[in-house]
């Protein structure tokens, strides 16, 4: 049984703005949960990983983390790559499990994104991806930079401004069953189209609300039982970091993929269940496009048949995605892993998806910039 | 070609680009070697104005109790790569005054508040 990995535990908070905790303590809530859900304890733990906090930088997160639930591992790192961030540590997990003596590491992240900082440190802080000398200066923030990835977009495939409301409106309708979503109340497409204006062609609800929470894996070289979820395959690519840089159709998304399917010799027509980034309408269109999930222009379209849907032939974000779920940092883009590890040990209940065995997830960090794919399936 | 390196960035008004010795592909970004080929010597040019807008976007921009708007686009200059510049707001001040699909010239402006800027303006379908 060398060279496997599984995830065997799975630890995500309620999202929200929730003041209460502060970032070290959405991080350890999410930590334990996982760990108890793995039902190891701090000695069983030999690897840490710790996803960066805005609202907490600190020099050496995983071992702070480390001390305070008393694990002492071999191995303890903090990483940054933006929203691909939690899939990073997950496939560096996985990679060391295969390549070490290590037997569990465990991936954390968490932050009181929403209630630690003013909208406007938020803001700004998150600008920081654009080019400092180039692109900030003339006044860009995150959501204006996907906004003119939308309006290349509806231009290049001669589509309205209203081609991509139909996205939000599916993850909503996930989250309407999920315990824990930052946004729960079901919403139409005119609804998205009458929010207010953020960057246009965006309104608010293309956008993902900034939120409080935490999550959390445990990596296990050896099967801890039929719960822990095999890695099939990761594969990432970075192709650009700044917005100026990208070329559209062509950001790394495709290659990520490939390289994690490759891995899993599997094909995206294998996969039954879909956990993909989602940070703003656009960011899941673009994706889905390249990953060649929907055809070019057509993601909207798919999201208005009813393919996304839970019993569509794509089910995507079931637990309601960044748009709904919410976006606490790093956390956001490990709740999608989190919602396909719980799919497919069939424990979604009312809201499982029928006969799923294989699940992919995706996410990327900075203007589509860090891509990273995990590839998942119940054990042989 | 040129030999001075600063550009509008610095309050030179001119927009430079970088053309790889090697592989003759054109960047905007000052990377320090080649994403083509890999080589890491540059001639410096300045770019001829050139391009199509390929995205527009409006911010609002906090001014005190209220929010101005401003343009925001994209532009593929003729050279090949893409440019982020501001472009004026149309005069019913809801849209801007460019839009994606349009031909356009990119200049270096002074604005009122005295930054130095890219701007672009319509020149064509």
């Amino acid at each position: 049984m060398t060279n496997n990995a599984y995830v065997s535990g799975v630890g995500l908070t309620a999202f929200g703005r929730l003041p209460g905790l502060d970032a070290l303590g959405w991080q350890l809530a999410a930590a334990q949960a996982a760990m108890a859900d793995a039902g190891l304890g701090p000695q069983d733990i030999d690897g840490v990983m710790s996803g960066y906090a805005l609202t907490h930088p600190h020099l050496m997160p995983a071992n702070l983390s480390s001390e305070l639930l008393g694990i002492q591992p071999q191995v303890c790192f903090g990483m940054s790559v933006g929203g691909a961030t939690g899939l990073a540590m997950v496939a560096e997990a996985v990679r060391m499990l295969q390549t070490s003596d290590l037997e569990a590491v465990l991936v954390l992240a968490g932050e009181d994104r929403a209630s630690g900082q003013s909208r406007q440190q938020s803001t700004d802080s998150l600008a920081q991806v654009g080019h400092p000398r180039y692109e900030v200066p003339l006044g860009g923030t995150v959501p204006a930079y996907y906004a003119l990835l939308a309006s290349q977009y509806l231009w290049r495939y001669g589509l309205g401004q209203d081609a991509l409301s139909s996205l939000p409106v599916q993850m909503r309708r996930h989250a309407t069953t999920k315990e824990g979503a930052h946004f729960v109340k079901a919403i139409s497409e005119t609804d998205v189209q009458q929010s207010r204006p953020v960057s246009d062609p965006l309104r608010l609800l293309d956008c993902c609300p900034v939120s409080d929470g935490g999550a959390a894996f445990v990596l296990t070289r050896q099967s801890l039982g039929p719960r822990s979820i095999q890695v099939l395959g990761t594969g990432a690519a970075n192709r650009h970091q700044h917005l100026s840089a990208l070329r559209f159709g062509q950001t790394g998304a495709r290659e990520a993929a490939e390289r994690a399917l490759g891995r899993a010799a599997l094909g995206m027509d294998d996969i039954d269940v879909f956990g993909i980034y989602d940070s703003f309408s656009i960011t899941i269109a673009m994706l889905l496009e390249e990953l060649g999930i929907a055809p070019e222009g057509g993601a909207g379209g798919l999201a208005r048949s009813g393919e996304l849907d839970r019993d569509g032939k794509v089910p995507l974000n079931t637990h309601g995605g960044l748009l709904s779920y919410g976006h606490s940092g790093v956390s956001g883009g490990m709740a999608h892993l989190a919602e396909v590890v719980t799919q497919l040990r069939s424990e979604r209940r009312g809201n499982q998806v029928q006969g799923c065995e294989r699940g992919y997830v995706h996410a990327d960090g900075g203007v589509l910039s860090a891509h990273v794919a995990v590839v998942l399936g119940v054990q042989e | 070609m040129t030999t001075s390196s600063t550009d509008w960035t610095e309050g030179t008004e001119r927009l430079l680009l970088r053309q790889c010795t090697n592989c003759s592909v054109t960047e905007y970004l000052p990377f320090v070697r080649c994403r083509t080929c890999g080589q890491a010597d540059f001639q410096l040019r300045e770019a001829a104005g050139g391009g199509r807008c390929v995205a527009v976007t409006v911010l609002r921009v906090p001014r005190g109790a209220n929010s101005v708007h401003e343009g925001l686009a994209l532009v593929e200059l003729d050279e090949g790569p893409s440019v982020m510049v501001k472009v004026p707001m149309a005069d019913t001040g809801a849209d801007a005054a460019v839009g994606a699909g349009d031909r356009v010239r990119v200049h270096i402006k002074v604005d009122t508040q005295g930054q130095t800027r890219p701007w672009a303006e319509r020149s064509g379908k």
